[in-house]
C-alpha cells in the first residue's frame, strides 16, 4: 500500500482509486456498524472518497494512512446519522432500506446489530479491522482506557447473550 | 467456548469480506468519476465546485521564448531593493535544523546567488554584470523577489534553497510541529532537458523559515520519481476508453509498467522553473464561522440544514485554492534557467538483492549525504512496509511522504538494520511500539527481530 499511498500523494489519480478500492471492505464494514443502511453507507463511503481525496496532501505520514481514512469516513457517518436522527423525529420511523443479505453478510450484520451500541464502533475497529486501542482512541477521540473497558464490557455481555461460559 | 474461540468468532465474522453491493460500487464509480474530472485542477478546493482558477501565465511559453522572459524580468529588478539585499549564503546551512532532511551538504552545493558576489563559482558567473542585484537567480514581480541562492542534486533528488522576500511584511504564518518548519508553497510549470512535454500545476514546498517578517528561507526538494514518469501514454487510454465507454482497468503495478514510460535522469541536464503562485498559510485563518454576523451562540443552535445553507452563503472564494481566509498569497511570473549536476560525492547504491521465500525483500539502498532510499521487493499479492534502524537501533524516519525515503541527518549509518513487516500488521500494531507501547520489558528492537517477515544489515562502508 505504500508505494501506492505516495503515488497518490503526488497526484496520481488512479494510485488513489486503487488504494479506495483496497480499502472498499474496511470503508463498507465499518460504515455499516455506524448506519445499517446501504444508501447511507454508500453516500458516506462516496463522501470520504471525495473528502480524502481532496485533503491526500494534508496526510503527514504514508503510515497513517488507515486510520487517517477511518477518521474522516467517521465523520461522514456521524454527519448522516445525525441527519437521519433528525428525519427520524419527524416521521416517527427510521427507514433502513432494503439491503441485499447473503448468509455470510447476514450472519456479519447480526453480530453488528447484537453488539451493545456504545461499543459497536469500537469492537468493529478492534476485531473487525485489527486497529490497536490507542489507534481507536485517536480515532474517536476518546481515551484509551475507555476503549478497553469498552472492549471488555461489551465481551461480557456478548458472553452473556450467547449464553457463552 | 474459550475465551480465545470466542475472540476469534469476533474477528472471523466483523472482519468478514461482504458481498458486492450494486449500489455502493454505483457510488464509489461516481465519486471515481468526479475526482478524474478534478484532475489537473488544484488539490484544495477542488471539490468544493471552486470558480476561479489560478493564473497561468505563459503556460505555452517556448525555451527561446523563455530567454526572452528571464531577460526581461532581469532588467526589472528594481534597484531600490538593491540596496536592502540581505546576505543569503549558506542557505542549506541556515535552515538544516527545520528542513526534514537536515543538513544538505552546503560543500557540494553550486552557489547560484549569494547577495555579495557572482565571481566566485556561481553558475551564471560568465553572465553576469557583476552588480549583485542583476542575477537571473533574483527576479522581483510586484512586491516579492525570488531568489534562488543554491542548488544540489544528488541520485535522489534536486534541492534548490529559496529566497523570498516581501516589501510588504508576511503575515504570521502556521508553523508545522513547535519546532518544525514553517512553508510556502509554489505552484510551478517545468520542463526538463531530457523529456519533451512540460509538468503544469506542479504545487512544490518550500520549506524552511521566516527569518524576519519581510523575508523566508528554505528548500525545494525535487524528487527524481515525480519527474521521471511520463503519464501521457496513459492518459490517452483512459480517454479513449471512456469516449467508448469502456471499464478501466485498476492501477496495479502491472498496469502501472504497461503504460507509465520512465525516463532515465541524466547527471547533467537543463531544467526551466517557472513560477506562477507563492502560496503561504495563515497562522490565524479565518473559519467558516468566523465570517458571517451570526454570534457563537446562534452557530451552535443552527441544525445541519441551517448550517448547510450558511456554507453556501459563504463568499465564492473561500471554496478555492489558495484564498485570502486561509493563506497568504501572491501571483505573477518568475521564470529562472538552471543546469543540474548530479553530485557524485558520497553517493552509492548498495545492491543487496536478498528475497525470502514468499517473495519479500530488498533489491537496493541508494545513499547520498542527505538520505537513504529503500528499495523493498514487494510481491504483487501483499503489502508491506520497511523500517530502519542506524548502528545504535535508533529508527531512521521518513522525510518526504515517500516513506522509504529516509532522513539520515544525525544517525549513524555506517550499519543499517532493515526490517520488512506485512503493512497490516505493522500499522495496526508493531509502529505503536515506537510510539511508547508497552513492550512488556522486551526492547524494540527484540519485537521487530521476532516480528520481521524479512531481515537484513548493511554495511554501507563496504
Amino acid at each position: 500500500m505504500s508505494i501506492l499511498v505516495k503515488k497518490a500523494q503526488r497526484g496520481d489519480t488512479e494510485a488513489f482509486i486503487a488504494l479506495m478500492e483496497e480499502n472498499k471492505m474496511t470503508l463498507r464494514r465499518v460504515a455499516y456498524g455506524y448506519l445499517q443502511n446501504e444508501e447511507d453507507v454508500a453516500d458516506a463511503i462516496q463522501d470520504t472518497i471525495l473528502d480524502a481525496f481532496e485533503h491526500m496532501g494534508d496526510l503527514q505520514k504514508a503510515e497513517y494512512f488507515k486510520t487517517w481514512l477511518v477518521r474522516i469516513l467517521i465523520n461522514n457517518c456521524t454527519r448522516i446519522y445525525r441527519q437521519k436522527q433528525k428525519i427520524v423525529s419527524i416521521n416517527g420511523e427510521y427507514d433502513t432500506g432494503v439491503y441485499e443479505n447473503s448468509d455470510s453478510d447476514l450472519e456479519f450484520k447480526e453480530m453488528i446489530k447484537g453488539l451493545p451500541e456504545d461499543s459497536r464502533i469500537i469492537f468493529q475497529l478492534y476485531f473487525g479491522e485489527q486497529f490497536t486501542t490507542r489507534e481507536i482512541s485517536e480515532i474517536l477521540h476518546i481515551k484509551e482506557n475507555t476503549v478497553k473497558s469498552r472492549i471488555h464490557r461489551g465481551k461480557e455481555q456478548l458472553r452473556i447473550e450467547m449464553q457463552i461460559v | 467456548m474459550n475465551q480465545d474461540i470466542f475472540e476469534q468468532d469476533l474477528i472471523n465474522i466483523l472482519g468478514r469480506n461482504l458481498e458486492e453491493s450494486r449500489m455502493i460500487d454505483d457510488k464509489m464509480e461516481e465519486a471515481y468519476a468526479r475526482i478524474r474530472q478534478m484532475k489537473g485542477s488544484r488539490k484544495k478546493g477542488g471539490r468544493k465546485g471552486k470558480t476561479r482558477t489560478l493564473k497561468r501565465v505563459m503556460t505555452g511559453i517556448s525555451t527561446v521564448a523563455a530567454a526572452v522572459v528571464v531577460a526581461f524580468t532581469f532588467c526589472a529588478v528594481n534597484p531600490a531593493l538593491a540596496e536592502k539585499i540581505p546576505f543569503i549564503g549558506d542557505l542549506f546551512t541556515r535552515v538544516q535544523d527545520v528542513f526534514p532532511f537536515g543538513q544538505v551538504p552546503q560543500e557540494e552545493a553550486t552557489s547560484l546567488y549569494s547577495g555579495k558576489s557572482l565571481e566566485n563559482g556561481g553558475q551564471d558567473a560568465g553572465n553576469a554584470s557583476g552588480m549583485e542585484e542583476e542575477s537571473p537567480y533574483r527576479q522581483k514581480v510586484g512586491d516579492l523577489t525570488i531568489t534562488l541562492t543554491d542548488i544540489y542534486a544528488s541520485n535522489q533528488a534536486i534541492f534548490i534553497g529559496v529566497c523570498v522576500e516581501n516589501e510588504q511584511e508576511f503575515p504570521k504564518m502556521e508553523r508545522f510541529g513547535e519546532n518544525g518548519p514553517q512553508i510556502l508553497q509554489v505552484e510551478t510549470v517545468e520542463s526538463y532537458s531530457f523529456r519533451d512535454d512540460k509538468k503544469e500545476g506542479c504545487l512544490r514546498t518550500v520549506e524552511g523559515k521566516f527569518e524576519d517578517s519581510h523575508t523566508f528561507i528554505g528548500i525545494m526538494r525535487i524528487d527524481y520519481s515525480d519527474i521521471n514518469v511520463d503519464s501521457r501514454r496513459y492518459e490517452e487510454m483512459v480517454k479513449e476508453a471512456e469516449a467508448n465507454n469502456e471499464p478501466l482497468p485498476v492501477v496495479d503495478a502491472e498496469v502501472y509498467d504497461k503504460w507509465f514510460d520512465k525516463y532515465e535522469i541524466p547527471e547533467t541536464f537543463g531544467m526551466n522553473l517557472q513560477i506562477n503562485t507563492v502560496v503561504g498559510y495563515l497562522a490565524e485563518p479565518i473559519k467558516p464561522e468566523e465570517m458571517g454576523t451570526k454570534s457563537q451562540e446562534e452557530l451552535e443552535q443552527m441544525s445541519d440544514e441551517e448550517w448547510e445553507a450558511y456554507m453556501k452563503s459563504l463568499p465564492a472564494e473561500w471554496y478555492a485554492f489558495p484564498n485570502s481566509f486561509e493563506n497568504w498569497f501572491e501571483e505573477g511570473s518568475w521564470e529562472y534557467a538552471l543546469t543540474v549536476n548530479q553530485s557524485a560525492a558520497n553517493v552509492k547504491t548498495i545492491a543487496i538483492n536478498e528475497v525470502n521465500e514468499e517473495g519479500i525483500g530488498m533489491e537496493s539502498i541508494e545513499l547520498s549525504p542527505v538520505e537513504m532510499t529503500l528499495n523493498p521487493i514487494e510481491p504483487a499479492d501483499r503489502m508491506i512496509f520497511a523500517v530502519a534502524l542506524d548502528k545504535n537501533g535508533e529508527k531512521i524516519d521518513f522525510g518526504s511522504s515517500n516513506a522509504d525515503e529516509l532522513a539520515i541527518s544525525g544517525h549513524d549509518i555506517s550499519t543499517v538494520y532493515i526490517y520488512i513487516f506485512d503493512y497490516d500488521e505493522y500499522m495496526d500494531d508493531i509502529k505503536g511500539y515506537f510510539y511508547g507501547k508497552d513492550t512488556g520489558g522486551r526492547s524494540v528492537r527484540e519485537i521487530l527481530e521476532e516480528r520481521a517477515l524479512f531481515r537484513t544489515t548493511v554495511n554501507t562502508e563496504q
